[in-house]
């Protein structure tokens, strides 16, 4: 944060503790925001690891895997963050709120002291993952503060207003939980146990008070960690990473790292920080290949809206979505072409493509199930057939092609419930 | 008409990425399967025999006739005992991060069957569509592709037959302890690296994680050869093979082994004659 602005935050009055419904509504939509900006960061710094460098010695290619799954592992507890901040959200009945500003964003943003930018694994990702995730020393002085000097803060405050307003002799106390029984996902959507963890998640359903409290604390023990010496937490796991990253020779830290540049975009954007240098994508098969993963990502955060909440999506219609938003979409589309876009050149001459994580637009939730799984379909065949485009054009790494025949196939399946309204489960 | 089943069961090894790594990936990062160091890339294939770079501690591959009967009558001197059955055309698990199938009860494919003893060959391959030979999971109707689906059980059944033993945890707490020492020991570095690896998966001890509940995965497929017959057959054994019915094979995986990349397989081979 630059001296002026600094100056500005502080001269401000300390944030005030949540009195209403709605106080607590925006900072659980800026709690999810923050939770889906954070995944990002971590997604984009494991894409930036080279876990194949002929220069890495055997131990150092084994260490780049596990930074890699290490990062990767947070990200979906970032995920799993975003799905419980979601179910907290619904059941204080609210929408979810699955859109969130560009990144670089400015700083403050959120009333947060922390950089919320695109940044390649390395020096910088590092000393910035163990900010996001670092613990509160004082929470009792840092709750008069004029802003959020950690995530940790945050919840902390959230924490505070669910007790505040649900709590015995609360005004909100009988009506808090007004979307208790609306939708929401957790382990059970599943088949896993509700505090079995799945792929590294536990998703907590928010009923009540207590569930809820439990939802903010299992965030909070998942970043900061139970004690300060609990192995598991974010934070520990981002440290050690810091002192196994200190302590290699640099020629192995160089090999380990592709040259990413830091803040990638597909176009000059209006939305993100001024003041931060972006880099934008020139390289054409570069710029197309984002922006179709920019578009299955946003098509998953659509899915996950209609997945959460109230709506008029049939059981057969949820299952749809759950079965295409978390493993083939993920899995074999965005992560692929976040992994290929790194063999491509950016095309300023320095760096390597990369995911850019842009959201063109709001992430709506449709309330019409008839509207939405036309639009499904069409969504799904834009991205196969310019996948399949990509794949055509000279010089494109062939796994292109293996992305582009399995989304294809995707698209076949959705379409034919959409058309048929049958899942093949159905008679 | 006779009938010929052939009991077979013996070790595969599968060197595939899990969920929720992609597919294609070719080292492992995400999911509980890796390429160490010092090993190929990931290939996705079943191998019944010739394993690709295999592990310390695992079981030597190869699946073989163990029992054979005619019309439900044991034959303790049938020549196919003994006969090595491979899988031809390096057959895949098809889910594809459930984009074809929900994982476990994805197709294999191709199933391909070859049985050889000495000079004999027998050979028939499960075309999804005989009609279309070069079909593929890709192709096919889902309602061709629902006949391949595995039937899935959770149980420790074939753990016991395969390694006599129902606890999963206590096996990899076993293979921990072994791999250790071996670390110890070890001086190379591709060596302690891929040590080092194991281990660290070893060290994951939830009952509920993938690595330790697979191993009780049991997965079930009925194929019907229905392609052409290859028979090198020098001294009769199966003179009176009828070629032109369907060849039905029921296999069975499990006691999979994240660790050393193997799996049991055991099943039958049913030969109708004329």
């Amino acid at each position: 944060m630059n001296r002026a602005r600094l100056a500005a935050v502080l001269a401000a009055p300390p944030i005030p503790p949540i009195g209403t419904r709605e106080e607590l509504i925006d900072l659980l939509s800026a709690a999810a925001e923050l939770e889906h900006a954070i995944m990002c960061q971590y997604l984009f710094a494991a894409l930036s690891i080279d876990r194949a460098s002929p220069e890495l010695s055997p131990a150092g290619t084994e260490l780049a895997r596990t930074f890699t799954l290490e990062l990767l592992s947070i990200a979906r507890q970032e995920m799993e963050h975003l799905g419980i901040v979601t179910n907290l959200l619904i059941a204080v009945g609210a929408p979810s709120d699955f859109d969130r500003p560009n990144l670089p964003l400015q700083a403050n943003y959120y009333a947060l002291d922390l950089p919320l930018r695109l940044v390649p694994f390395g020096d910088e990702f590092l000393a910035l993952a163990v900010r996001l995730e670092e613990s509160i020393s004082d929470s009792r002085a840092q709750r008069a503060l004029p802003y959020y000097p950690t995530i940790a803060a945050i919840y902390d405050r959230l924490s505070d207003g669910l007790q505040h307003l649900g709590g015995p002799g609360g005004p909100l106390e009988t009506t808090l939980f007004l979307g208790a029984n609306d939708p929401q996902i957790s382990n059970a959507d599943f088949g896993a146990t509700p505090t079995q963890v799945w792929y590294s998640l536990t998703l907590l359903p928010v009923t009540d008070l207590k569930s809820a409290l439990a939802a903010v604390e299992l965030i909070r023990v998942q970043g900061e960690g139970s004690t300060a010496s609990d192995p598991d937490s974010h934070y520990a796991i981002v440290r050690a990473i810091k002192a196994q990253w200190d302590a290699l020779a640099p020629a192995e830290r160089a090999a380990m790292c592709k040259p990413v540049p830091p803040n990638p975009v597909t176009r000059q954007r209006g939305d993100v920080d001024p003041l931060v240098t972006c880099c934008v994508l020139r390289d054409p098969r570069a710029v197309k290949l984002a922006r179709i993963a920019n578009r299955a990502y946003e098509l998953i955060l659509l899915l996950l809206a209609r997945l959460y909440g109230k709506s008029d999506a049939t059981d057969a219609d949820r299952d749809v979505y759950r079965k295409y938003a978390f493993f083939p979409l993920m899995t074999i589309v965005i992560r692929p072409l976040g992994e290929i876009l790194t063999e491509l050149p950016a095309g300023d001459g320095e760096h390597c493509a990369t995911a850019t994580f842009e959201l063109d637009g709001p992430i709506r939730t449709y309330p019409d199930r008839t509207s939405f799984n036309i639009q499904l379909g069409e969504r799904l065949s834009h991205i196969a057939a310019e996948l399949a485009e990509v794949a055509a054009m000279p010089e494109v790494p062939a796994r292109v092609q293996f992305v582009a025949k399995n989304a294809a196939y995707v698209r076949d399946r959705v379409l034919a419930y959409v058309t048929t309204g049958k899942t093949e489960a159905q008679p | 008409m006779s009938v010929i089943v052939c009991s077979f069961t013996g070790w595969v090894q599968v060197r595939l990425a899990t969920n929720p790594d992609p597919t294609d990936e070719p080292r492992g990062v995400s999911g509980y399967t890796f390429a160490l160091a010092g090993e190929p890339d990931l290939d996705r294939m079943l191998r019944t025999s010739n394993p690709v770079a295999p592990r310390t501690h695992g079981q030597p591959i190869g699946v073989f006739v163990r029992r054979v009967t005619v019309d439900g009558v044991a034959v303790a001197a049938h020549p196919l005992i003994g006969a090595q059955l491979d899988l031809l055309g390096s057959p895949m698990f098809e889910s594809v991060n459930e984009v074809v199938m929900e994982q476990g009860e994805e197709p294999l494919e191709p199933f391909d069957v070859q049985l050889v003893r000495g000079a004999f060959r027998l050979q028939r391959r499960a075309f999804l569509d005989p009609s279309t030979p070069a079909a593929t999971v890709y192709t096919v109707p889902r309602s061709v592709l629902a006949t391949r689906r595995a039937e899935v059980a959770l149980d420790t059944s074939v753990l016991q037959q395969a390694y006599g033993t129902t606890d999963p945890s206590a096996f990899r707490a076993a293979r921990l302890h072994v791999l250790q020492a071996d670390l110890r020991d070890a001086t190379d570095p591709v060596q302690r690296a891929a040590l080092g690896r194991r281990i660290s998966e070893l060290e994951i001890t939830d009952p509920n994680d993938h690595r330790t509940v697979s191993m009780t995965f049991i997965e079930s497929r009925h194929f019907d050869l229905n392609g052409p017959t290859a028979l090198v057959d020098p001294d009769g054994w199966l003179a009176t093979l009828d070629t032109f019915q369907t060849f039905a094979c029921d296999a069975v995986m499990g006691a999979w082994d994240a660790d050393t990349l193997t799996a049991y397989y055991t099943g039958t081979l049913a030969l109708p004659t004329r």
